[in-house]
């Protein structure tokens, strides 16, 4: 049976180095490339033929649109509205990686921390930009909440810091976690149905209810990390 | 006569419709929680293992910089452990604002 974790390896295509620095061109970057790509040839296609009475093709992005939307709308509030274009392409460019990481011989970025990471630590950074620029001094207010007295302050100050911190932290492991587990049972589960000859369809009914399982997981996982990433930049407009 | 019943009509068509976008604005919020309880407690631990880690690398950095091992480790990671239990209480907070 081949190894399960053989589908995580990354594999330079291009090496390159800049400074010192490791920046070579691998399969992940083709990855996301691939991603980034698919989604605006996909949006551009749908939306080919534009009208106010949309047709079905053009009804689907829009449908996505106005979900996400919604969503912006009700857990930031209105003033979240100006934010709506970079949680709108957090979401297209998650829920698009993970379900072209279910593609035979794809590879899943969405299921190395270093990706998810990087793009979660962003969000922290511009959530925290955009509480200093809309909050200014106020924004301090987030580590010392509104009523706790100030002899509190150097015990309640950390825990506020750690627990800030610990956000883009927790948004990764949730997303990288549920993606690569997926992928390691749909790998053993592959690897059954060949090592077991002709009893091999009953780990291949298996598989097959899994990767409709997997395909629900990747478009959820994407929702939960965009909803968590609305609340947390709801909580650096808002005050406690 | 006839004109006022019209905008009696209206006013009522425009009462239900408001009615119903009150309603699936609650709906669309209430997507947020239509996850399995398993799901939850999942996020939930995680939620709290990531701020019990962060404050324990907090620590051990500090360590490394102040030479001061173990002291600032232990105080960080006992810290991280209240900041693990207040990303509960803000994630569960958050939930029931959502519910009422």
């Amino acid at each position: 049976m081949s190894n399960p974790l053989e589908q995580f390896e990354i594999k330079t295509f291009l090496p390159l180095k800049l400074g010192g620095y490791d920046i070579s061109f691998s399969n992940s970057a083709l990855a996301m490339t691939i991603c980034s790509l698919s989604i605006v040839v996909v949006f551009a296609l749908l939306l080919r033929k534009r009208s106010v009475v949309p047709n079905l093709a053009q009804s689907i992005p829009e449908a996505i649109y106005e979900f996400i939307y919604n969503l912006v709308k009700s857990s930031i509030g209105k003033n979240g509205l100006k934010y709506f274009s970079f949680i709108f392409c957090l979401f297209l460019y998650i829920a698009c990686g993970n379900v072209l990481g279910l593609f035979p011989y794809s590879f899943t970025f969405t299921s190395h921390i270093a990706a998810v990471g990087a793009l979660s630590v962003l969000a922290l950074l511009l959530n925290i930009s955009i509480g200093i620029y809309t909050r200014k001094w106020g924004y301090l207010r987030t580590f010392l909440p509104k009523g706790i007295p100030y002899a509190l302050a150097p015990l309640v100050v950390p825990i506020e810091t750690i627990s800030l911190l610990s956000k883009p932290f927790s948004l990764t492991v949730r997303l990288v976690a549920n993606m690569t587990v997926g992928h390691i049972m749909l790998k053993i589960l592959g690897g059954f149905v060949v090592a077991l000859g002709i009893f091999g369809f009953v780990p291949l009914f298996f598989q097959t209810l899994i990767i409709i399982f997997e395909i629900f997981i990747a478009v959820l996982q994407a929702f939960i990390y965009t909803v968590l990433s609305c609340i947390y930049l709801g909580d650096a407009l808002r005050s406690h | 006569m006839k004109k006022s019943a019209d905008i009696n009509d209206l006013q009522k068509k425009i009462d239900s419709f408001k009615k119903k976008e009150k309603a699936n604005e609650k709906s669309s919020v209430s997507l947020h929680l239509s996850n399995s309880n398993t799901t939850r407690g999942f996020q939930l631990v995680i939620d709290f293992v990531s701020g019990v880690f962060i404050g324990a690398a907090i620590g051990y950095f500090l360590d490394l910089l102040f030479h001061s091992a173990p002291w600032i480790l232990v105080v960080f990671t006992l810290l991280g452990g209240a900041a693990g239990v207040l990303n509960i209480y803000k994630a569960t907070h958050n939930q029931n604002e959502e519910l009422s």
